[in-house]
């Protein structure tokens, strides 16, 4: 395996550097770098442990070539060691992402590593997240083929990245999609879009477990429909799964299903969307016996507002595969400058609910438990709603221009987080939030943007205020103050500032930034997928470049 | 003529592809399996060679709901495979902290942070089977599959145990003999070390289980709790060149019990591993019948 690696990595090198050298050639080589590295102290009072590597380092570098259709690349890697937080398995230098493509008008193959989504990926979605450490791409052939305009279909086979390996489930996908309007001709100008599709996928995992049959070929499928028509829109698709014991369900063999559906209208200065999901036991990965962010086959979007204000990030809501039925909201609505509301510049505001569940569980019978491994674990009702809460966002967003030079965003938000579902401590905590940003732009390339926000809560760890400053001089350089402090905490000793400070300079495409602080314990999300964070106390060092 | 002829090859190409693709996902991939969901086990048989045992150590805290899960595969386990299933359980990290009333029992030991710092576990329950090394952390599910595996393989070393327990002093002396039973590799020889923990089990006291409601559970049993180890928890350097069955290598070593620890309750866990490639050779349970 590694011999193949280092070959096929040789050839596309090697081409490279023919093509790079040879200017009559014509093709593009582009690309983009990162490096993060941070140094660790410890710190017993926020939890922070030190590295005996006293800096460790997440490296990374993406080279790509394109000419015509064709396209190759690879990604290498350096995690020397890897960040606190992210799975060390990951630690080590290599290339795990290589490939070749080639695209016609109608036929475009991959061969090699390639990132795939059908549909809204609750069956099959591969990606990349750093922050988070996931990289779930699969290695294998890719074909899509475009028989007519409208028409498209995908077929893949291949295995997941397991950190510096394949995961042990091979994966086997088809995908079809079609647009009517593109099809049809007497469609094509018509102001209604219609499109529907269905997906196939399937994983293989040999059996060597001595306590229970499990199923070796697992398969599920998915529909979905997508109409649109002026500003409205409804994104709607359907998945359900065969019997996948796993250690996600607790080893059940209750077949899967989950149901997602999406409607917005956007007309002039207002914007409705409302999102229902129903998920019941569909969590869906290449190897059966992983857990967290490992082998993921199937993407649950989260049906919450994502944030990126700190103290709207501490309690982040993670989807549940196991069962979840819940509906977001929102409207937004922009007042017209010059109205009596809506003042000189004009207001925009922005309504958000975000409501989720436990879905409806009952005993099979009186002698099996809810969920006990090698049974069928539990009966559902689609349209009953479970007791337990999980999540309750409810917030007003103001956004106003005050002057030429100022502007506000001010933020309310009441909380419900089940804690002891997303982090398995505490219970249903209820948090208030509030956040007040101003940016003053008193020169044309000086700005200060400053943030005061508050959290109050009876639980976990109390009440937390925090303060922000941000100069920024454009177009080159920023720096920033900030002190979270946690002076609610139950624990008298553990009423800490956790003062950071960054300074950062970027030029065209390259960005350096170097931070010095203490960074809280918490959880980091990205739609729906989180990671622990554990304390960090230390320096920083985040460089990014594109060329 | 030539180009569409081309074409023509190309796209039938890709439809028969495709349609292999379609006939090996629809129609090949899909097992359902009916009720009853377990391996039907048959006791009996004899073992004539001596077998590879599986040393399972098993990561855990008590304020972590999904530790039981792991407990259990164990006892399922041990159940069909009696005591050729060595566990260790640690307790440590941020789920074995000490927190409140109900979960004041410290499980923690000073090997179980050493452990946490060498291996930057990120999530639990974790484990490893039949190996110490950093890149084969294993998740509770894999662990009957891979144990079963080496359940089949012959053993390499005969490891041998008595002991003696010294009530006055809560002192345990046990004696080890070690004798080569197969081939080592030539690069393991100089590699290989004896590692021996003192673990305790029957011990009643607050799990979280998310699998139970409510889900803090008071009189949680508690099993295979390592509490100590015989010198350093990477064991020492042994060598075997020169010994054989009549002249096995011979080694006395003690571990003195805490007040709390019930010498009733506890064993001995006894394992020889190779130290470069991490990987155990075998291992031993000693239940102390005192």
């Amino acid at each position: 395996m590694v011999k193949t690696k280092l070959i096929l990595a040789s050839v596309i090198i090697l081409f490279f550097s023919v093509s790079s050298r040879a200017q009559e050639i014509p093709g593009r080589i582009s690309g983009n770098f990162q490096l993060d590295a941070q140094t660790y102290k410890a710190d017993t009072l926020i939890g922070a442990r030190a590295a005996p590597e006293k800096l460790l380092l997440n490296s990374y570098a993406n080279i790509r070539y394109d000419q015509g259709g064709f396209s190759a690349g690879l990604r290498f890697e350096a995690n020397l060691n890897t960040l606190q937080g992210i799975d060390p398995a990951f630690d080590g230098v290599g290339i795990p992402y290589y490939f070749i493509r080639y695209r016609t008008e109608d036929l475009d193959f991959t061969v090699g590593d390639f990132y795939e989504q059908f549909g809204s990926g609750i069956l099959l979605r591969t990606w990349e997240d750093k922050f988070l450490g996931v990289d779930n791409a699969i290695r294998g052939f890719r074909i899509r083929y475009t028989p007519k305009p409208g028409i498209q279909i995908t077929g893949l086979i291949g295995k997941q990245r397991h950190f510096w390996e394949l995961g042990e489930g091979i994966v086997r996908g088809l995908d079809g999609n079609i647009s009517l309007n593109e099809l049809l001709p007497s469609l094509q100008t018509s102001a209604t879009r219609l499109a529907f599709g269905g997906s196939f996928v399937s994983k293989y995992q040999a059996d060597g477990d001595p306590l229970y049959i499990l199923p070796e070929n697992v398969g599920a499928w998915a529909y979905r429909f997508n109409l649109s028509r002026g500003g409205f829109q409804l994104e709607s698709e359907y998945s359900t799964k065969i019997n996948d014991p796993s250690a996600d369900n607790n080893f059940i063999y209750k077949p899967g299903n989950a149901i997602l559906v999406n409607a917005s209208y956007a007309t002039s200065g207002l914007g409705v969307n409302l999102s229902i999901k129903r998920v019941d036991n569909m969590s869906f990965r290449s190897d059966r016996n992983q857990n967290l962010n490992k082998l993921m086959l199937g993407y649950l979007p989260p049906n919450s507002k994502s944030y990126t204000y700190s103290l709207m990030t501490l309690y982040p809501y993670a989807s549940q595969a196991n069962g979840e039925i819940g509906i977001q909201t929102e409207i937004s609505y922009r007042m017209k400058s010059g109205s009596l509301l809506g003042g000189k510049y004009g207001t925009q505001i922005t309504l958000n609910a975000s409501l989720v569940n436990d879905i409806d569980k009952s005993a099979i019978n009186d002698s099996i438990s809810i969920g006990a491994p090698g049974s069928l674990g539990y009966k559902s009702d689609f349209f009953k709603i479970g007791d337990d809460k999980f999540y309750r966002d409810i917030n007003v967003e103001i956004a106003r221009k005050l002057s030429k030079k100022w502007k506000a965003n001010i933020i309310y938000q009441y909380l419900n987080y089940n804690q002891l579902v997303m982090e398995g401590k505490g219970g249903l905590l209820s948090a208030n939030i509030a956040v007040l940003e101003l940016t003053w732009k008193f020169k044309s390339r000086n700005t200060i943007r400053m943030e005061a926000q508050g959290l109050w809560t009876k639980e976990d760890r109390g009440n937390w205020a925090m303060l922000l400053a941000e100069y920024t001089i454009s177009p080159h350089w920023f720096i920033s103050v900030s002190d979270q402090y946690n002076y609610g905490h139950p624990e008298e000793v553990k009423r800490i500032h956790y003062l950071y400070g960054s300074v950062g300079y970027i030029k065209e495409a390259t960005r350096i930034q170097l931070s010095y602080g203490k960074q809280r314990e918490g959880i980091l999300c990205v739609g729906g997928v989180c990671r622990n964070v554990p304390a960090m106390n230390g320096f920083s060092l985040s460089i990014s470049s594109t060329f | 003529m030539m180009k569409w002829y081309g074409k023509y090859k190309m796209m039938k190409f890709t439809r028969s592809i495709l349609l292999l693709l379609f006939l090996l996902t629809i129609g090949y991939a899909c097992d359902y399996v009916e009720a009853p969901y377990f391996e039907n086990h048959e006791t009996g048989g004899e073992i004539e060679d001596v077998q590879s045992n599986v040393l399972i150590l098993d990561f855990t805290g008590h304020t972590c709901k999904s530790c039981p899960k792991a407990h259990r595969i164990i006892h399922q386990l041990t159940e069909v495979y009696g005591d050729r299933i060595v566990p260790v359980a640690f307790h440590l990290g941020y789920f074995a902290r000490v927190s409140g009333d109900k979960y004041s029992m410290d499980f923690n030991t000073g090997e179980g942070a050493e452990l946490e710092s060498y291996y930057n576990f990120v999530s639990y329950p974790i484990g490893l089977v039949n190996t110490l090394s950093k890149n084969s952390l294993s998740p509770y599910p894999s662990w009957a599959t891979e144990s079963a595996g080496i359940l089949e393989k012959e053993a390499l070393i005969a490891i041998d145990a008595t002991y003696q327990f010294d009530q006055v002093a809560s002192k345990l002396n046990v004696d080890v003999s070690l004798i080569p039973v197969g081939t080592l590799s030539e690069e393991c020889g100089p590699n290989l070390r004896l590692a021996m923990y003192l673990t305790e089990s029957h011990i009643l006291a607050w799990q979280k289980d998310e699998d139970v409601t409510p889900m803090d559970v008071e009189n949680y049993e508690h099993n295979h709790v390592f509490r100590k180890a015989f010198g350093s928890i990477w064991g020492e350097s042994v060598s075997l060149d020169d010994v054989g069955i009549s002249n096995p290598l011979l080694l006395a070593r003690s571990v003195t019990f805490e007040d709390s620890w019930l010498p009733q309750n506890s064993s001995v866990v006894l394992f020889v591993y190779n130290s470069e490639t991490m990987e155990v050779i075998q291992s031993i349970l000693v239940n102390l019948e005192i």
